[in-house]
């Protein structure tokens, strides 16, 4: 009796298990875009560096995904990219053929802008994360020569130029801040703008994201003009913050904060700079579908996205946009999102009373 | 050295790598004679094309591209008044004036030359900074930007029209018209009407446009049958060309002007034209035709614009900054290619700085040479009975408008700044100063501020700061020293005090615009209002001079209105709001139908109502522009208005 019961539960279950595999499979033969044209929303202006990461995707995802469907990337820019997000919101059909590339940026604004935000991308389906590190570098003229100098930094006064303290400035201003270096900011510049003036020693302190770090920053190292100290470091699947692959010679934040102060960084303010990092470095770059994409279109996208990120032409031709980070592909975003959105209470209470007190912006 | 720089012209000019070029240079005089498109637009759409691609290649066709946007724009801002990009705004002035008067093709061949003279300079420049001109640039603070941007103020001196304390007013408006947005200091919003559309600030695009384009058009509406009042089009390309040939020295000056300040971060072309437009002014004996047709307020900042591109690529190249919003693109395109700009570049890519130098070069004389050719056949347009040519040229004002930050409120923006515009242009407020205090309002803003907070005062102690003070004093002293071409007053002269009550309205509207800033920002943080507070009070004071002038009852030069200006035998045969209507009608249209249906329904009304043509040519008219849209939002991936029909069902393309 309980033999035979097993015996049928078994047979069920296989047949469930077959019927299961065949309507997947049914499913994911049936996702096909061939002819479509796939619209992807860029909330950036040409140029930045969201355009030019999905731009560089682009041809190798158009190859990657079934039926071989054309990509129609639309910039829609300003206002920190909300407009363009909350299009997306708005318009894209659940249906695979509207796609949405977010940013540090567009990160930011979800959690700090509520009043203007109309999207909820905590609903919407993650199909790639890409991180994206940071080097911070210091002005030779502050006496220090390698990383390991870290310490002769404190009691010196610096100056420091960015857009405003509520952009994606903000992780590295909180890094300055909780360091204890005396900082004078000078905002609404650019980035461009910021490493000149640094040059021109204007300013003896600066960072740049990895992209820019490589492309420009680099280069005033070499020369030695500049000074890298540390980077953001990235988050590993454990939660812990870990040395950044593409400069791993460099100490993480976390290890800076601990040549400075002696002793491991821990309280709300390091809470909510962890929280604060992972928007600006985990959730750096993003793909996202609609909320409600049904499974196996996520799971089409997915599996291109991963033949992509596999595929030794985009290595070479288009690789240099993520740089050697790990990728996060489909739901295994989701728990880097929720960390990145959601602050601790303290924390929270903590960045408030720091924007109000050190940089009078008030947060909502 | 030398043979590296010929090794690198052999290179180029092998089939391949022409061909490459010559692709970029159409592509880029195809989206710099669209209005609203410039070289943002196609270099983005190259770059897809661009990644693991050979340098050799791609590097010119990109330059090719770049180089040629500033030449091409020119043929909407002669003939129809319309700047192609911001960097030709200072052309119309002049240029469209001889396009009115028959003159077009001489307009064209003069600026083309002078666009190829300019181009061919800056990249001369180029060669020789790439050596240079490191410490020159390393030695611009902000002390020295924010001097800069001031001496660039005061050329303003240069543009005010006949009532000095006029143009100075409306220089300051464009300075608070400029500080829409996010103050640079504080990111706080300053006159946004709680709309965030407005929190990055007015798009320059819709400036322009609504400065020049939508008053002129209105104007030809209603006065002419065709832009040009001379039925023959005058002297040829080739005159134009001689011409450039005899201010010679005009064209070093002005491309030497577009060089220095294409390789300031932060100011680019849409500064350089104006500033080339007054040193040509401040330097001419004879001022009395600007602005009304002389052809040295065309050489200059064309010369200037297409000089810019070789000065923006100094920092490009040389220390891996971008000179301008398409040198940004141009950057990344560098990066993911394996070309590491910066120090260094010439011991890395000497070879490809050299084949960036010569296809910037090349590509301005293949530019400049197709545009001469097709100078005169194009320029006919100034012959067709404009009332057939302005249904297409609302609906392109209107799609560049849109390109803006593709949202409805651009459409919306250019409507309501297009009447100001309107209305400036009837009363005799000078647009091109409201221009320059726009252009240079966020600029202006930040650098205060910004050298205050790094240096103190003490900025003002640096050579270079001082070197230009001196400059600033001399720019002032020319500016006092000219004066404007005026026609003498007299009791019943344009400057009459005649039927005062629309300007007395108008300038009512413009101080309580500065009256609604002062309480705007009056509750943000100090360094968010210093500068609007500033700019608002010095312009109520020029406004108060204005008004008590005004009620003064005897002919000044502040008075002023077009409508007396007609002849009795030229009365215009709509008014103004008649034709703006019509434009209301189109965005209505638009906004019930999206805007591929909505420009098929409203030519088809405007050639049917307006023109007088028979259906089906009205409706062929329409049914060609429905197409050129829906062809260029394929294969540009530009996007639409949508309308309440796009928004109650969902259409096919290209209807979406």
């Amino acid at each position: 009796m309980t033999m035979q019961f097993t015996k049928r539960a078994f047979v069920l279950s296989a047949i469930a298990a077959l019927s299961g595999l065949a309507a997947n499979n049914a499913a994911a033969q049936k996702v096909d875009f061939a002819g479509k044209r796939i619209e992807v929303i860029v909330p950036f202006a040409p140029g930045g560096g969201s355009d030019v990461y999905m731009r560089a995707m682009a041809p190798h995802l158009e190859r990657h995904l079934p039926g071989k469907p054309t990509l129609i990337i639309r910039n829609v820019p300003g206002s920190r990219s909300i407009p363009g997000a909350n299009q997306f919101q708005d318009r894209a059909k659940p249906d695979g053929t509207h796609l949405m590339v977010v940013s540090a940026t567009t990160v930011a604004s979800f959690v700090f802008d509520r009043a203007k935000v109309k999207f909820e991308m905590d609903k919407w389906q993650p199909l790639l994360l890409s991180p994206q590190g940071m080097v911070a570098y210091a002005h030779p003229v502050l006496g220090v020569k390698t990383w390991k100098d870290l310490p002769k930094l404190k009691g010196q006064q610096f100056t420091f130029g960015g857009q405003s303290a509520n952009s994606g400035e903000l992780r590295f201003i909180m890094m300055l801040h909780l360091l204890g270096l005396k900082t004078n900011h000078v905002w609404g510049l650019n980035r461009g703008p910021v490493r000149l003036a640094f040059e021109r020693g204007e300013f003896n302190i600066n960072y740049d994201s990895m992209p820019g770090y490589k492309g420009g920053a680099m280069q005033l190292v070499k020369a030695g003009k500049a000074v890298p100290i540390f980077t953001a470091g990235i988050v590993n699947d454990k939660g812990e913050i870990i040395r950044d692959p593409n400069e791993p010679d460099l100490p993480h934040f976390a290890e800076a904060m601990e040549m400075i102060h002696g002793k491991k960084p821990s309280g709300p303010g390091w809470d909510a700079w962890m929280s604060s990092s992972k928007m600006n470095t985990m959730m750096n770059k993003g793909l996202f579908l609609p909320a409600g994409t049904p499974k196996p279109i996520v799971e089409a996208w997915s599996k291109a996205i991963a033949d992509m990120l596999k595929d030794p032409v985009f290595d070479k031709e288009a690789g240099a946009v993520i740089e050697g980070y790990p990728q996060f592909i489909g739901d295994a975003a989701r728990p880097i999102i929720k960390d990145a959105i959601t602050f601790k209470p303290e924390a929270w209470q903590w960045l408030k009373d720091y924007f109000k007190k050190e940089h009078n912006v008030t947060l909502n | 050295m030398q043979s590296d720089l010929f090794q690198a012209l052999l290179t180029l000019f092998s089939v391949q790598h022409l061909l490459f070029l010559v692709g970029g240079v159409l592509l880029g005089l195809v989206v710099g004679f669209l209005p609203g498109l410039g070289g943002i637009a196609a270099l983005s759409l190259l770059l897809p094309f661009v990644y693991g691609g050979n340098p050799t290649l791609v590097l010119p066709m990109m330059i090719g591209l770049l180089a040629v946007t500033n030449t091409s724009d020119t043929f909407p801002a002669v003939l129809v008044g319309i700047p192609g990009t911001s960097s030709a705004q200072a052309t119309i002035l002049d240029g469209h004036a001889l396009a009115r008067q028959g003159e077009a093709a001489r307009a064209l061949g003069a600026a083309f030359s002078a666009s190829l003279l300019g181009g061919l300079f800056g990249a001369l420049v180029l060669t020789l900074a790439i050596q240079f001109a490191r410490p020159l640039i390393l030695g611009v603070g902000f002390g020295e930007q924010l001097m800069l941007v001031l001496l660039a103020l005061t050329m303003v001196g240069m543009l005010t029209g006949v009532s000095p304390i006029k143009g100075l007013a409306m220089c300051g408006l464009g300075l608070l018209f400029g500080s829409v947005g996010a103050a640079p200091a504080t990111a706080e919003e300053r006159l946004t009407f709680g709309l965030g559309y407005l929190e990055d600030g007015i798009p320059l695009v819709i400036m322009g446009l609504a400065m020049f384009a939508i008053p002129e058009i209105i104007e030809v509406l209603r006065k002419r049958n065709t832009i040009s009042s001379v039925p023959e089009l005058g002297s040829g390309t080739l005159r134009g060309f001689a011409e450039t040939l005899k201010h010679k020295w005009l064209v070093v000056r002005t491309s030497s002007l577009g060089v220095f300040i294409g390789a300031l971060p932060g100011l680019g072309g849409s500064v350089t034209n104006w500033v080339a437009y007054a040193h040509a002014m401040q330097t001419a004996k004879d001022r009395s035709l600007f602005g009304k047709g002389d052809i040295r307020g065309v050489i200059g900042p064309e010369a200037s614009n297409n000089a810019d591109n070789g000065g923006a690529l100094i920092p490009t190249l040389m220390f891996g900054i971008p000179g301008s919003a398409s040198m940004a693109l141009f950057l990344g395109a560098l990066v993911l290619i394996g070309v590491e700009p910066g120090i260094g570049m010439m011991e890395r890519h000497l070879d490809l700085t050299y084949i960036i130098i010569w296809s910037l070069a090349i590509a301005n004389v293949i530019g400049a040479g197709i545009c001469l050719v097709l100078a005169k056949p194009i320029a006919r347009l100034t012959l067709v009975p404009f009332v057939l040519v302005a249904p297409f040229m609302i609906v392109i004002i209107y799609f560049a408008a849109f390109q803006a930050t593709r949202a409805w409120e651009d459409l919306i923006a250019l409507f309501v700044l297009g009447i100001f515009g309107m209305y400036m242009k009837r009363f005799g407020w000078s647009r091109p100063a409201l221009l320059i205090g726009f252009v240079l309002a966020k600029q202006l803003d930040a650098s205060v501020y910004q050298s205050i907070q790094v240096y103190g005062m003490s900025f003002l102690q640096r050579g270079g700061v001082q070197i230009i003070i001196a400059l600033i004093v001399i720019s002032i002293f020319v500016a006092a020293r000219v004066k404007p071409h005026r026609d003498p007053l007299s009791a019943d002269g344009p400057h009459a005090p005649v039927n005062k009550m629309p300007q007395a309205i108008f300038l009512g509207l413009l101080i309580a615009a500065c009256l609604y800033t002062v309480y705007d920002v009056w509750r943000l943080n100090f360094l968010a209002k210093v500068f609007p507070l500033s700019a608002a009070l010095i312009t109520l004071l020029m406004l108060g001079v204005a008004s008590f002038t005004f009620l003064r009852h005897r002919p000044a030069y502040l008075f002023f209105d077009a409508e007396r200006e007609h002849a009795v035998g030229d009365k215009p045969v709509a008014t103004e709001i008649h034709f703006q209507s019509w434009i209301l009608g189109f965005i209505a249209a638009i906004g019930a139908v999206g805007f591929i249906l909505g420009t098929f329904v409203y030519i088809t009304a405007f050639m049917r109502v307006k023109a007088g043509v028979r259906w089906h040519w009205a409706l062929a008219g329409a049914l060609g522009a429905a197409l050129v849209l829906a062809g260029f939002g394929h294969v540009l991936a530009l996007s639409y208005p949508r309308g309440l029909l796009q928004i109650a069902t969902e259409l096919p393309w290209p209807f979406d």
